[in-house]
This record gives structure tokens, sequence and C-alpha cells, in this order.
């Protein structure tokens, strides 16, 4: 009985997978076709999408508007992050720990929708909406939660008394945190920078309300879907899955690793 | 120079307070503002909120939004406590990974690109009509796109991953022992699994609910995809109301939907105190006292 249930398990995850993985696969497989509709078996194979995508100013420049936003804000999360658990693990008392933690991470437990159109109303009345500014300030407030937990979770295992000896030896706060606490939480300092940029190239709600007419790459695939079928989307989906796989990879090895230099030093 | 760290650890909660708190303030005050001349202006008034309750096309939005968001919660947790079982215990250490990064990629393979290949795969000339068709297992294509069932679909495609990995979470607080000490016992395979690893996957469960509640509930983009206004929901409505400048009503929806998110929010962490997990962490936290 033991033998069957594993099994049975098992092969409810890999239908799961399947059923998970197989619009994605088949948006990258039809991507290829060279065909105006989409018509399965794929006759004749080629990157003509690819070249027109490439070509399309709207495409490049809504993914150099994700780029940068993405870049910004996984700079300001981790500066964010790291702060605030450094806060939380030498300064803060335990009572009010928290408590500092749930107003920190408020964005993550509402809906985006609701985020997206008070900062659209907010940001307009200081006439900030529209601009790339104002999209990385709405990102930063979603995915700075995710590298707090990410680096203190780490920083709770680093020994406070090196930071003490450093001090202790004449070292400044800027020398204590870029010789002694940032060479120890590297992995986690770069898993929570790539899992921000991540979140932040994913998030379409919040971009589409605060963005206006600056387009980041999935509001420019938004307004491509539109109602008639638009063979262009299926390759720069796949150029965005793509760029997303090899990301969270990165982030899933650096969690790993920051994990076993942990299970190592202790 | 020296820098001092004191100030900094407000940083971040005034980060959040500047472009996150003020924001959601300002929008319950706009619900209470008035639209003149195509422009919210200021006031107090309770019309958006009368208008919430006579009109029936915001009474059915609420209505379709709850009960696809409510529909969409119970079957991703579902879904997924088999899933987060399978990963935990049916796979080895090894594999584990490989298997964290398969759930994980199609979630992040971007939302909008997700929506649209769900459209793919279910229209008419869709990829899963195609094939049907060519199997000869149907013989008319079915109509699969622009529906509630489609948004379902499209909903628990994202939710389901991510429901995994919350109750996974919870399970690896599980010590192995305490199973190989059931089975020690005498305890049978169902007794094991019904005092011990369920206990055990109840806080994730009910995490999940509440991110999947919270998720379902503020998404346009997937019932106007996969819905093809057939569907008005909530979400819907709001993104109206906002392309046409009125800020009240779409204000209103808004604290519709912070309210919704509060009573699951609340009710989920008064369920957290009632799991077993909680009450045998109290008890024992009075023992210590006493």
């Amino acid at each position: 009985m033991k033998v069957s249930g594993t099994l049975l398990l098992r092969a409810y995850l890999c239908l799961a997978l399947v059923c998970l993985a197989v619009p994605v696969l088949s948006m990258i497989w039809l991507s290829f076709d060279a065909n105006q509709l989409p018509s399965i078996p794929i006759r004749n194979y080629s990157l003509h999408w690819y070249e027109e995508v490439w070509q399309n100013p709207d495409i490049r420049e809504g993914l150099i508007n994700s780029v940068i936003v993405g870049l910004s804000v996984a700079a300001l999360s981790v500066l964010l992050g790291l702060v605030s658990a450094y806060w939380l693990c030498r300064r803060l008392s335990a009572r009010m720990s928290p408590l500092y933690v749930s107003i920190v991470s408020l964005p993550c437990f509402a809906p985006l929708l609701l985020a997206g159109m008070a900062m659209l109303m907010y940001f307009q009345t200081i006439q900030l909406a529209g601009n790339i500014g104002a999209i990385i300030a709405a990102h930063t407030c979603y995915c700075s939660p995710f590298a707090l937990s990410l680096i203190r979770l780490s920083y709770e295992r680093l020994n406070p008394e090196l930071e003490c000896a450093a001090r202790n030896l004449g070292a400044g706060n800027f020398r204590t945190i870029f010789m002694i606490i940032v060479p120890q939480l590297w992995p986690a300092l770069a898993a929570a920078a790539m899992l921000s940029f991540l979140v932040s190239w994913d998030e379409f709600v919040m971009s589409w309300f605060v963005g206006g007419f600056t387009k980041t790459l999935p509001m420019v695939l938004y307004d491509m879907i539109g109602s008639s079928y638009n063979p262009s989307v299926n390759a720069v989906g796949t150029v965005v899955t793509l760029v997303s796989g090899v990301v969270l990879f990165t982030v899933l090895v650096l969690s790993q690793r920051s994990q076993t230099a942990k299970e190592a030093r202790e | 120079m020296k820098i001092h760290l004191q100030p900094l650890g407000l940083l971040h909660p005034l980060w959040q307070f500047g472009f996150y708190l003020i924001p959601v303030a300002m929008l319950c005050t706009v619900s209470f503002w008035l639209l003149q001349d195509f422009q919210p202006k200021p006031a107090l008034d309770l019309q958006n909120y009368q208008q919430l309750l006579t009109n029936h096309v915001y009474q059915q939005g609420l209505f379709s939004s709850l009960k696809l968001a409510l529909a969409a919660s119970v079957l991703s947790v579902v879904l997924a406590l088999p899933l987060a079982f399978a990963i935990t215990f049916a796979i080895t250490d090894r594999f584990r990974r490989f298997f964290i990064f398969a759930l994980l990629w199609p979630f992040f393979s971007n939302y909008v690109t997700r929506m649209f290949s769900m459209q793919l795969l279910l229209g008419e000339q869709g990829v899963l009509n195609q094939v049907l068709l060519k199997l000869g297992v149907i013989a008319v294509p079915l109509k699969l796109l622009y529906s509630e069932f489609a948004i379902l679909l499209g909903l628990l495609s994202i939710l389901v991953p991510v429901s995994a990995m919350i109750i996974c979470m919870s399970l690896t607080k599980l010590d192995r022992t305490l199973l190989d000490a059931a089975s020690n016992l005498g305890a049978s395979k169902l007794q094991t699994f019904s005092r011990i690893s369920f206990p055990f996957a109840l806080p994730g469960a009910l995490g999940a609910f509440m991110y999947s509640f919270i998720v379902s509930i503020g998404d346009f983009v997937c019932p106007r995809i996969l819905g093809g206004n057939q569907v008005y929901t909530l979400s819907i409505l709001i993104e109206d109301r906002m392309k046409v400048n009125d800020w009240p009503m779409a204000a209103v929806l808004g604290v519709m939907i912070m309210v919704a998110s509060l009573v699951v929010m609340s009710a989920v962490l008064y369920g957290f105190t009632l799991t077993p997990t909680a009450m045998f962490a109290q008890r024992q936290a009075r023992q210590n006292e006493s």
C-alpha cells in the first residue's frame, strides 16, 4: 500500500506539471510557426516572428523600460531589505519586530489592483504619474518585503560578535557593512535582488495603472493581445518566459547556496 | 564620513507609508468624492455608496467576483494539497529542486503571457481543439473560451503553484521522526495522515487560501482576456471606471474589494489560532509559564 500511495502522488505531481506547462510550451512551439493562423501540426518552421518583433520599436522600448525598472527595483529593494533586516535583527526588541514586519509587508497582503488604483490617484495628485519613477516606486513597495524576508533569514544566522569585533577594532558603520556584513550575506543579497527583478519583470497590474504612456514589456504585450490573433505575441512571450526561467533558476541556486553556507557554518 | 544607522531603520516603513499607505488612505477618501463635469471633485457624500446599493450592475459584479474568488481559492487549495505532499514526501531530495523549478517556472512566465497562452490553448481554433479534432475525439470544436470556466482555469494556473509552495513551507516544520514514531506505536496510514501530517499542512492550507483569494479578487487581466466581456467582475468594472476618470465610483468598488480581503484575512488569521499545531504551541507556552 505504501508504494502505491507514493506512486499515486508522483503521478499526480507529473500530471499537474504537464497541465501547468502545456499552455506555455504550446506558445513557445507556435512562435516558430510561419503561418498567420495557428495550425497543427506546424508545416513551416521559421524565425519570421522573432525578426518582426526585433524590428518593432514599441517592443524595444518596452524591453528597455522593463530592464530599467527591474534593475532599479532590485537595487532599491535590496537596500531597503538590508537596512530593515539589520534593524530587525540587531536593534528591535522581539516584541516590536512582528509589528515592524507587518507594517513593512502590508502591500503583499492586499490585491495589487487596489495598490495600483490608489497609487494612480495619489501620483496624479502629486504630478508624478505616467513616468518610469512612478512604476519603480510602485514595484519597490511590492518587492521589498520579499527581499527583506530572504535577507532576514540569512542575517539571523550571522554571528553578532563579528560586527562587535569590527567596531572594537575601529571600523566605522560603513566599513562594517561592506567588509563584514555584505561578504557574509552575498548569496542572500543576490537572491533577493534577482527575486525582486523577477517579480518586477512579471508585474503588470500596478504598472498598467501607474505607468500611463510609459510602457513596460507586459503592458506592450497586453496592448498587442487585442481581439485578433497576433503571432508576434508568441515570440515576445517566449523571450519573456525564457528570461524569467533563467532568473528563477539563479534565484533557486543562490538561495540553495545561502542555505548550504549556513549549514557549513553551524 | 560617519553614517548613522539609527534613522535608517525607518527608511523602509517610511517608503511603504509614503508610497502605499497614503495612497490607500486617499483611495478611501476619494470614495466619498463626486464626479462633476467628468472630473472627480472633493466632497463628502454617500451618493456613490448609494449607487452601489441600487445599481444592479455593481451588485452583479460584486456577486460574480466573490463567487469566482471563493471557487478559485477552494479549488486551488484542494489541488495544491496533494501537490505539496508529493513534493515533500514522494520525491527524493535530489529531484526536489528540479520539481520546484518546474512548478514555479510557468508561474513566473509572465502573467499576461500566461493568460494569452491559455487563450491560445482554449480558443475555438486553439491548440486543444485542433488536437482533439485531429484525434477524432470530438466532431465540433468545443466552446471553452470566454466563460467562467475559462477564467477559473486561468486563475488556477497561477494560484496552484504558489499555493503548493506555501503548503510545502508549513510541511517542512514537520519532524520526520514523528511519522516513524506514529507507525512504531501502531498507527495506521490513515491515522498518521489525519493526526500528524494533515494538521501540519493545515496552517499552510489556510495561508494558501488567503493568498488565492487576494490574488483572484483583485485580478482584471484574467477575466478580461479569458472572459471576453461575458463576465463582469468588480475588477473589470474598476478598470472601466478608471478609464473614464470616474475615480469616486472606482474607489467605492476598490473599498469593497478591500473589505472582502480584510474579512477573509481576519477569518484566516482567526483560523490559524484554531489549528492543532497552534493549540499545541499555546499549551506548551502556558506550561512553561507555570
